[in-house]
């Protein structure tokens, strides 16, 4: 190894394995160990830093930052200056000690182990929903505290404060890391996938701020849920619901915004820059969640995207299948997005009236929401309505959250005028 | 061709406020300025310097004594340094430049007196 030689540097390996060894050590470290495992492999990774310019990557980095993150929990935990640790010393030394099993496939399943234990761990209920999204994005995806805080629209300092008291809530709440018993199984990975969808939703259309597509935290989402599905224990019909309609909803974000980073509509995207395997893997999906007997939010939704991923344009979409689809989602999930979108589908199979009317319906809740506006601008425009069209554009621009929405608002209303 | 010397003097980052991916770009980075260095012909030696502070060694009129250097974080001691040849101050600098210790702290640039 010399200066300057980084080959081994792959992309993407520090944050995946500031995850995976922040499991392995936590779990070895046991309840209120969080803190010192991720000190250690931060520790490493600085180690890294400091000496791989001058020496170059070894050959195999993974197992060097395992090997120094290791050492160091093992100095910590010595020293006694870390008394977190439900784990007596020597057999943690011992634990510790075990070669780091990176490369060997033998291990594969115990490495994913490290990091689902972990994700149960940074989802547990006893944390606020917020909480839940910042510790799994920190410790299991290896986002930086900066990265966190613009994704949310939050401060740094904000953001830090919640980790801090999410991990002391843990500590307190003596919360282990490993994969919960069968009983709470469900219970548990129903809130897994909520702060998965979570991720995955504020990837897709950053609600707020600069940029309205995140592909980096939709890429994370399903990440994580692949991981679940990857143990046969965590693997679950509904977990495989949400990874199709995640792959399906990404695979269309080539085309969601224009050169100029304009906001296109499902209407107007080009439908060939969808990428096509992300729609392969998402029906791959969609075919593995049609089991059990639970109709879940995420099956529905993961079908109405079958739906547009299966027709070639957005006129030759199967209306009928999603207006069904979207009236039996509502029924059960009767959020603002679902309201709208179900709307939009009613005025495709039977004119901008009927959709006009569906909006009607739904208006209590909805009147803060900027799309309620937009979507009800677009059938207005639709029914031949311009000025009502254009006072419920002015309206949506009044309350639009992100600058790409502005934008396409004023565009909106420029062209209604026109 | 003449040689400098980049001493590497380190500020108060390694408090770990880097996230991994961060910390990754810089390493990537180093690589690139080592290798671009290295085509060129200019890149004699690079060395990292322990954390310790070393030993400080003094004559004190009859008597020499040696005290303990100020450990690494306690502050801006140089963390490392890189030996280059370049064909004046003006080349040497632009070098330390775009060296990515700049994310990290600061050079000084110190030429070596030619024989």
């Amino acid at each position: 190894m010399s200066v300057g030689d980084v080959a081994g540097l792959v992309e993407g390996l520090f944050r995946r394995e500031a995850g995976r060894l922040t499991g392995a050590l936590a779990r070895r470290l046991g309840p209120g160990g969080l803190d010192l495992a991720e000190d250690c492999v931060q520790f490493a990774m600085v180690q890294a830093l400091r000496l791989w310019p001058f020496d170059g990557v070894p050959e195999e980095p993974a197992a060097w930052l395992g090997r120094v993150a290791r050492n160091r929990a093992l100095d910590e935990v010595k020293r006694g200056g870390r008394d977190a640790t439900a784990v007596p010393v020597e057999a943690l030394a011992e634990t510790l000690a075990t070669p780091d099993a990176a490369p060997d496939p033998r291990f594969a399943g115990e490495i994913a182990d490290d990091r689902l234990s972990l994700i149960f761990a940074c989802c547990h209920p006893a944390l606020a929903r917020p909480s839940r999204v910042a510790l799994t994005l920190k410790t299991v995806c290896g986002f930086g505290v900066r990265e966190i805080a613009r994704a949310f629209l939050s401060t740094e300092p904000t953001v830090a404060q919640r980790l801090v008291r999410a991990k002391r809530t843990l500590a307190e709440a003596e919360v282990g890391f490993e994969i919960p018993a069968p009983a709470d199984l469900p219970a548990r990975l129903g809130s897994v996938l909520e702060v998965v969808y979570l991720i995955f939703a504020e990837g897709h259309g950053a609600t707020e701020g600069p940029d309205l597509v995140r592909p980096d935290l939709c890429a994370e989402a399903i990440g994580l849920v692949t991981l679940l599905l990857s143990n046969p224990v965590t693997a679950t019909a509904e977990g495989h619901a949400l990874a199709a309609l995640m792959c399906l909803h990404a695979a269309r974000l080539p085309a969601r915004t224009d050169s100029v980073g304009e906001i296109l509509t499902l209407e107007h995207q080009d439908r060939a820059l969808w990428d096509r395997r992300l729609i392969a893997r998402g029906f791959r999906h969609l075919e593995a969640s049609a089991s059990g007997d639970r109709l879940t939010p995420y099956h529905l939704q993961a079908a109405i995207a079958a739906a547009h991923a299966a027709a070639p344009d957005f006129e030759r979409t199967d209306w009928e299948a999603v207006t069904g689809h979207y009236d039996a989602l509502a029924a059960i999930d009767p959020s603002p997005v679902v309201m709208l979108n179900a709307a939009v589908a009613h005025a495709m199979l039977a004119g901008p009236a009927a959709g006009l009317a569906r909006l009607a319906e739904a208006a209590e809740g909805l009147e803060r929401h900027h799309l309620r506006h937009s979507v009800e601008g677009d059938l207005r425009l639709r029914a031949g309505d311009r000025a009502g069209a254009a006072g419920c554009f002015a309206r949506a621009l009044e309350l639009a959250g992100s600058e790409p929405e502005r934008r396409f608002l004023r565009g909106r209303i420029a062209a209604v005028q026109a | 061709m003449p040689g400098f010397v980049l001493l590497l003097h380190d500020t108060s980052w390694h408090k770990g406020d880097l996230a991994p991916a961060e910390m990754q770009a810089i390493i990537a980075r180093y690589g690139a300025w080592a290798h671009g260095l290295a085509e060129r012909g200019m890149l004699r030696a690079g060395h990292k310097l322990t954390d310790d502070g070393g030993r400080h060694v003094r004559r004190d009129g009859e008597r020499v004594t040696a005290t303990d250097g100020p450990y690494a974080e306690a502050r801006e001691v140089v963390g490392g340094l890189f030996v280059l040849e370049a064909a004046d101050m003006a080349e040497a600098e632009a070098v330390a430049r775009t060296c990515p210790h700049m994310d990290l702290g600061w050079i000084e640039v110190r030429a070596i007196e030619p024989t």
